[in-house]
């Protein structure tokens, strides 16, 4: 029983933190119709750069603050000096973003090494949560929490604001949002660092419990192209689900069939690419 | 005698929008119909349900009697059908020469080859000067699609149409964008094609190609509105409406 | 005698006398590495450059096929048995991976052959049973084909050059085949392809099918080559590498894979024993050449050629042409 119920907790964190990851690559990819291959290397830039501000006594929230700014900033400058050279050849772009993908996994190689940097949860964070004879571990849950502030803040950018009723349109069908006046190049650069931000935080926020280690990048990639593909790309929604659905195959899996870790990941998004290629809430046909 | 183009009753819609609305059809073999209607009338879709570039949510299409709808494009071609398209699609960089073997490759058990250098089958060459030749692109066959002209490309496409010797032939606004004399020759073109050959052509440009229309369609909102003779359709005062009346 | 004619004699005789000029084992090594990965490229580019399709998984055609071999001979078949089975095999994943990468186009198709890639490699690093994950698997000798020994480091260039050249050639005729121009076509306007009566599906997964055949040649011969197979050698990276091998000599062109081979296997070897990173260097020149060379090296130099030999010629240019595209 108890093995349910911590595993199910799990899982609701790691989906928290996998709306964090996903939430800005499937904007980005609904709106600019790119997969940004490089989306796992900005969350695990993320979790180095938490880690190093932690590691010369940086406050927690300072840190996933900072790598937030940071990777945002990462984000921008390669938005608007790189992808933007390429604007309209989309295959170009996705292979620019997987040439970044191993400068940026190389690079940390050699800046953190190889072994793994830890970071400490927050000292008033590390008691446990005491409720009806469990105990839930209550760093989890505030992660849990700050993704679904995320959502709902997310939902109101989306839906309440001007920003993200322009966000929407240009998903919906790009030319007529450029017809009808949207800045499109700007939206670009906005979504793009939104996402890289998000990623930056998730990574630090994901820091205490993944840690920071080379190969982090490639084995948060895959999760965020199975819940984008899952819940389709440049829907909220369906990052949202897909997100929680994902953190349960994947823990669940892991924990059950460490062996078939691969398939459980890839089989399903193989197999809704194949016969669903727009995902389970997506307009956007891949 | 079994009609070369049977449309019953076709539709389609594209979420709310109705672009084709119970549209039927029947062309003779033999036949110059022409199709006309303003813009948004559904011309274009019309072809596009006929050569299965789109699937229709209700009705049929029928090539000789046979029935169409579950038959991929490329098979329709194989039962005799041809298509040119309002917008150019041809092959830019390569030859004029290519552009036509290609598509006489299309109806050709050769095209699964992987291993004869098309270059040394000088019987499809030769073929394919011989359909420029028809439309008067012979001396400008050696060149690439991107030197010649938009008139000489318009042409390409029906030498590419023609050279498959279809059964029907769709026209898609042969004559758009082209000057006063390349009309000309186009039309030209249209009556040296022989019997044979049933034409179904979508023109926006009324005077050319009024002359050539024995029977016409006109279509407006995906409908129907009219058909008959030439003259049957110039005398109906729905006409006038149609085309005045926005 | 024709230009071309002598200038692949010349080239030919060059490299059959690369291992009596150069007398270093670890060049003749090289340089048969080489000639696999560039055979790897030409079969890629069937369908970047010829196909229009890019592909992020075919480094696993390789795998398969060496890890097949190696299987194969360890469950008894004699040499040859197991490297036509791994070949088969190999070739029908291929047939099974079009299928569904060919579900989808543009960006839909790079991310499932990206994903099966991943399979692929997943199961070669976690099927511990049949693979020995990381560890890889070991190949106990090279084989004796026809009786012909060719353990020593120029007998087997000399095998690999021979059975390179072939495999060029019969590429080459497709190149120039009548399905060649169908499937550039097909490239080139799909939709116009099937008003004229191709089957594109068909001839996209045709193309498909023969890219994996000759992915998986160079399989064997790389598994005979290295006697060791691991999944690094199958990792999203290598597919990387293999297609930006073929992007940056130069997609639209039959030898431009060939000149990239060359480039990136020496640079690698060169970077690798100086510093240890080389995957920076691949990611940035993979965005260098897609930033400003997406053309590739070789039509840049044949352009170059071509008016240095003559002066430019005069070209009527009448309405507006289609952009052309980058790979």
């Amino acid at each position: 029983m108890q093995f349910w119920i911590i595993q199910t907790l799990n899982s609701i964190a790691f989906g928290g933190l996998l709306f964090l990851l996903s939430s800005g690559f499937s904007l980005a990819f609904g709106l600019m119709r790119i997969p940004n291959l490089a989306h796992g290397g900005f969350f695990m830039l993320g979790a180095y750069f938490g880690a190093t501000i932690t590691h010369f006594g940086g406050n927690f929230w300072v840190a996933v603050l900072g790598a937030g700014l940071g990777v945002g900033l990462i984000g921008i400058l390669f938005e608007r000096f790189i992808l933007r050279r390429l604007a309209g050849n989309v295959q170009g772009q996705v292979l620019v973003t997987l040439g970044v993908s191993f400068i940026i996994a190389d690079l940390c190689l050699m800046i953190w090494t190889g072994d793994p940097w830890t970071v400490p949860a927050p000292p008033s964070l590390r008691p446990p949560l005491l409720f009806g004879g469990f105990a839930f571990p209550t760093f989890r849950l505030v992660v849990l929490g700050i993704a679904l502030v995320t959502a709902v803040a997310l939902y109101f950018l989306m839906d309440r604001t001007r920003l993200g009723a322009m966000i929407r349109a240009g998903v919906d069908d790009m030319e007529m949002a450029r017809g009808v006046g949207i800045p499109v190049s700007l939206l670009f650069t906005v979504v793009f660092c939104l996402g890289a931000v998000l990623a930056g935080l998730g990574g630090t926020l994901g820091a205490p419990m993944l840690n920071a280690y080379p190969g982090l990048d490639s084995d948060m990639l895959p999760l965020a192209l199975i819940v984008v593909i899952l819940g389709g790309a440049g829907s909220l929604v369906g990052a949202f689900v897909g997100s929680f659905a994902v953190g349960f195959l994947y823990n669940f899996g892991i924990a059950l069939f460490p062996d078939l870790a691969y398939f459980i990941l890839f089989l399903p998004m193989v197999l809704v690419l194949v016969f669903m290629p727009q995902g389970l809430f997506g307009r956007v046909p891949t | 005698m079994t009609p070369a183009l049977e449309v019953s009753r076709l539709n389609k819609r594209f979420g709310g929008l109705p672009a084709t609305r119970e549209v039927s059809l029947t062309v003779m073999p033999g036949e110059r119909r022409l199709i006309i209607g303003p813009n948004g009338a559904g011309k274009t879709t019309l072809f596009n349900l006929i050569t299965g570039d789109l699937t229709p949510d209700a009705g049929s299409v029928k090539l000789f009697g046979q029935e169409l709808l579950k038959i991929p494009t490329q098979q329709r071609v194989h039962l005799g059908l041809a298509r040119t398209y309002q917008i150019l699609t041809l092959f830019p960089k390569e030859t004029l020469t290519h552009n036509v073997v290609l598509a006489l490759l299309g109806l050709d058990k050769m095209r699964w080859n992987v291993w004869t250098m098309l270059g040394r089958q000088s019987q499809l060459y030769d073929a394919a000067r011989e359909a420029l030749a028809l439309v008067g692109l012979g001396d400008v066959a050696h060149r690439t699609v991107t030197e010649t002209s938009y008139g000489e490309r318009r042409r390409l496409e029906m030498a590419m149409a023609l050279a498959q010797k279809p059964k029907v032939l769709l026209l898609d606004e042969p004559l758009a964008g082209l000057s006063q004399e390349e009309r000309g020759q186009v039309r030209e073109l249209l009556t040296k094609v022989p019997r044979d050959v049933t034409i179904v052509m979508i023109e926006h440009d009324m005077d050319s190609a009024l002359a050539f229309a024995e029977r016409i369609t006109l279509l407006h909102y995906g409908e129907v509105i009219v058909e008959g003779t030439r003259a049957e359709v110039v005398a109906d005062p729905r006409t006038k409406e149609v085309y005045l009346g926005e | 005698m024709k230009r071309g004619a002598i200038v692949l004699i010349v080239i030919a005789a060059v490299l059959i006398a690369v291992p009596l000029v150069i007398r270093n084992e670890f060049y003749i090594n090289l340089a048969s590495q080489i000639l696999i990965y560039a055979l790897l490229a030409v079969s890629l580019n069937l369908l970047l450059g010829y196909g229009g399709m890019v592909s992020l998984g075919h480094a696993s055609f390789l795998g398969l096929t060496a890890y097949a071999t190696i299987l194969f001979f360890t469950w008894g078949a004699g040499h040859f048995t197991a490297a036509i089975l791994a070949i088969v095999f190999s070739t029908l994943c291929g047939a099974l991976f079009g299928v569904l990468a060919l579900r989808a186009t543009g960006i839909g198709f790079l991310m499932i052959t990206l994903a099966l890639g991943q399979i692929v490699w997943g199961i070669a690093y976690r099927a511990n049973m049949l693979t020995d994950g990381d560890n890889g698997l070991r190949f106990p000798a090279r084989p004796s084909p026809f009786g012909i020994d060719i353990a020593s480091a120029p007998k087997f260039y000399w095998f690999t050059l021979i059975v390179f050249a072939l495999a060029l050639f019969v590429i080459w005729r497709l190149t120039q085949s009548p399905f060649g121009a169908a499937l550039q076509g097909a490239r080139d306007q799909p939709r116009r392809m099937r008003m004229l009566g191709h089957n594109v599906w068909l001839i996209q997964w045709f193309a498909f099918v023969l890219a994996a055949f000759w992915g998986s040649v160079a399989g064997l011969l790389y598994v005979y080559y290295n006697l060791f197979i691991s999944p690094h050698a199958i990792s999203l990276q290598q597919s990387a590498e293999v297609l930006l091998m073929a992007i940056l000599g130069g997609a639209s062109t039959f030898t431009g894979p060939i000149v990239g081979a060359i480039i990136i296997t020496l640079v690698k070897n060169l970077v690798s024993s100086y510093v240890d990173r080389w995957n920076t260097l691949l990611g940035a020149i993979f965005v260098i050449v897609i930033l400003f060379m997406p053309f590739g090296l070789v039509p840049g130099v044949k352009q170059l050629w071509a008016r240095w030999q003559r002066p430019a010629k005069k070209v009527t240019v009448a309405a507006p042409d289609k952009p052309e595209c980058a790979p």
